[in-house]
């Protein structure tokens, strides 16, 4: 029986292998969810995409939501939900690779986030060297995520993104209650040393990058306007203004930060992430010309 | 080399653990003493204090799991946890199976205390100290069962340790356990894991009735392919070193009552609660209402015994009064007749009540938990998420047909022997290519 099984497995392996070769380009967002979707983002990063986008993006859920078509053509989002810049920015120096520009949010640039979140962080050399060369050992190439990915396809053309109905409309109710819980988390200031034990870890990875000719670009995303002022948000952005942005970092703030919608207080709608992405390109472009335009004065 | 099989499995199950918590490994190495002590002495101390070394381990067996699980509750419910002692003891980390390796300590205590005159048993406590030393250190370290069980009571384990031949490993048995639970823990669990992440407080409220409830169906399934997966690993892993541990699930979700799921459920918990706790409290032997405390206390010290958070003793306590009213119900013939179809409805009453009671599991918090049930009420109206539902149906099938391949294999009613390697292939099929994001097990928090 155990060989049996054992050769009924390879037999399915190598179909779904030669499945896999023959429609790979056919293939395209398999995540099924927020946490595959990130490790899905790493191995497309990682084996398929590298080479390919010279201005990466950075940052958690927040700027995940950034729309890319504004930001341009060659620009890749590497923002993952739940984790934060930090896991981006070691994601690409992992990598060995080093992008013309990278753009990293700085809402969650310090927060510490758990280890091992990511599947490359726990993943072995070799079991890295195996999906480099096999694919079909990719969370991108999960059968029920291409089943999924083929059928919504089908359904709704493949170039077609499916946005959630919750992403458009603003449930008042709901983000009342989901602001005051997060006032009710966001009550004390995250402790100095674990601020400084990410400061230099951050910095490190900033210095590196642009010792090889990386530019870096901070930017905030907007939140609402009751969160930007607990402490735990105050202690962040202080933390940031004072390693960073006084170290010459150029670093786009959000003005008008009342006109943009969320969702919960931290997501934001589709159209204000719209606007948003919108705003952030001109100040990209202000920023190229006159980079002290949009410092934030204090 | 065959003579340094026993010292070498109990180095390599210390350096399991220790790989995890190197600086808790003091506390492991003085629960074993404990054990080592008080066993040896109700052997082979004086007849006349063979009571006293009994209670002696058993209280210093607990009262280690009091002080590094329980301080912390106390503290929070009783203590300042600003500053000073509160502040310490909430501050203490919590060792990886303290739970499991404490109970087996008290079995291995009370078993000798009881079988004392025994000679079947006299004989597994070797009159050589450090031999019986090494005993009690692998029988508590065993790394397969070591950090979430099965609990493994002394009578059963004892007797296994001697020389184990190549030939005696059940190379077919091992496959298919370790296959099976694979498969319910990497494919199951940890892809249902990622989908029931949205049960937090506030970000359920903007769900759907149906999600929620498809949400809580999908925490049901999760939490039993989490953990009967990790237990049919325990035993596929001990068994390829000759090693039988005892069943830890048999089905639990057709149990058509509730002592019935409590015989299926966790079953190596259950029975030890019911011959340490229950029995030894009086068990049904002092009439209906010392009966339906007796269920009650249990039930309370089972659910504390999961966590360290007063909603754990609620879910104990929510079971405890299912048993007893049942218990109440039956001894008045007032249950519904076992006709199948009375069956088929039991059932899914307990299935039903049971996954309500996993919200305790899920939010510890109980504003948390009202304020889910309420938003099942009130959400009709909201969009359902389709993908959600769509995944955490495709992801429970495999649960489901596992309970009913169980019920057809009971009434004989398939016969397809020959043709079972292909759903262990495609199981294997699936570890490698469809595994979830790796989680740890939601029993090892216990």
């Amino acid at each position: 029986m155990v060989l049996k099984a054992l050769v009924t497995a390879l037999v399915a392996l190598a179909a779904y292998s030669g499945f896999i070769y023959l429609f790979q380009d056919d293939i395209s967002r398999t995540g099924q969810t927020a946490a595959q979707r990130n490790v899905v983002k790493a191995e497309e990063y990682q084996y398929e995409f590298a080479d390919q986008y010279d201005t990466l993006v950075v940052g958690s859920s927040m700027s995940e939501r950034l729309v890319m078509d504004s930001l341009g053509a060659g620009c890749y989002n590497l923002a993952m939900a739940g984790l934060s810049a930090q896991k981006g920015l070691q994601l690409i120096r992992e990598s060995n690779r080093w992008p013309r520009l990278i753009y990293v949010e700085t809402n969650t640039l310090l927060i510490p986030t758990q280890p091992g979140r990511l599947l490359t962080d726990t993943s072995t050399p070799v079991e890295r060297f195996l999906r480099q060369h096999l694919p079909v050992l990719r969370q991108k190439y999960q059968p029920v995520g291409v089943f999924k990915a083929l059928l919504r396809d089908w359904k709704y053309g493949k170039s077609q993104f499916v946005l959630l109905e919750s992403g458009w409309h603003v449930d008042s109710a709901f983000l009342e209650k989901a602001v005051a819980s997060n006032l009710r988390n966001q009550q004390n200031p995250l402790p100095d040393s674990v601020l400084q034990q990410h400061v230099q870890t951050i910095d490190q990875l900033l210095r590196a990058f642009r010792q090889h000719g990386t530019q870096i670009v901070l930017f905030e995303m907007p939140v609402d306007p009751r969160l930007q002022r607990t402490a735990y948000t105050r202690s962040l952005s202080a933390a940031v203004y004072q390693h960073f942005v006084r170290q010459g970092y150029p670093f786009i703030k959000p003005t008008a930060t009342d006109t943009y919608l969320t969702t919960d207080g931290i997501h934001m709608t589709h159209q204000s992430c719209l606007a948003y992405t919108h705003y952030l390109c001109d100040a990209l472009r202000v920023q190229r010309h006159d980079p002290e335009t949009t410092m934030p004065r204090r | 080399m065959r003579r340094w099989q026993v010292s070498i499995l109990t180095a390599a199950s210390l350096i399991f653990y220790a790989y995890n918590q190197a600086d808790l490994l003091w506390l492991l190495l003085l629960s074993v003493s404990i054990n080592i002590g008080s066993s040896y002495l109700v052997i082979y101390g004086q007849p006349a204090y063979r009571r006293f070394y009994a209670i002696w381990g058993v209280v210093a067996n607990l009262s280690i799991l009091l002080f590094f699980k329980y301080s912390p509750l106390l503290s929070h419910t009783f203590l300042s946890t600003n500053d000073g002692i509160g502040a310490w003891l909430v501050s203490l980390p919590l060792p990886i199976g303290i739970s499991f390796f404490t109970f087996q300590g008290i079995s291995l205590v009370v078993d000798t205390y009881r079988y004392r005159d025994l000679p079947a048993f006299r004989s597994l406590i070797a009159h050589s100290l450090l031999r019986h030393a090494q005993t009690v250190l692998f029988f508590k370290s065993f790394f397969p069962q070591l950090v979430s069980g099965p609990i493994v009571k002394a009578y059963a384990f004892l007797p296994q340790i001697h020389l184990k031949l190549w030939q005696d490993v059940r190379w077919d048995y091992c496959f298919r356990t370790l296959v099976t639970g694979y498969f319910l823990k990497m494919v199951v669990a940890d892809n249902l894991k990622d989908h029931t992440v949205l049960m937090v407080y506030p970000y359920f409220e903007a769900l759907s009735s149906l999600t929620l409830l498809t949400l809580l169906f999908g925490y049901s399934m999760q939490i039993f392919a989490d953990f009967a997966g990790y237990s049919l690993i325990a035993l596929g892993l001990a068994a390829l070193f000759g090693y039988q541990l005892p069943q830890n699930f048999n089905f639990p979700y057709v149990s058509s009552s509730f002592a019935d799921f409590w015989r299926r459920w966790h079953m190596s918990l259950s029975s030890f609660l019911r011959e340490y706790l229950y029995i030894p409290l009086g068990g049904s032997r002092h009439g209906a209402f010392r009966t339906y405390l007796n269920l009650m206390l249990t039930m309370v010290l089972g659910g504390l015994w999961h966590g360290a958070a007063w909603s754990y003793a609620v879910w104990g306590l929510a079971h405890g009064l299912a048993l007893a009213v049942e218990r109440w119900l039956s001894d008045r013939h007032l249950l519904i007749p076992a006709s199948s179809g009375g069956r088929v409805l039991k059932a899914v009453w307990v299935f039903v009540y049971i996954t309500l009671a996993w919200l305790l599991f899920k939010l510890p918090e109980f504003s948390h938990v009202i304020a889910y049930l309420q938003a099942i009420g009130t959400n009709s109206h909201k969009p359902h998420d389709a993908l959600v539902i769509s995944f955490i149906a495709l992801y429970s099938i495999p649960v489901l047909v596992y309970h009913a391949y169980y019920r057809l294999r009971e009434r004989q009613l398939v016969a397809v022997k020959q043709w079972e390697f292909i759903p262990y292939g495609l199981m294997l099929f699936m570890i490698i290519t469809n595994s979830g994001t790796s989680g740890t097990f939601i029993y090892f928090q216990f």
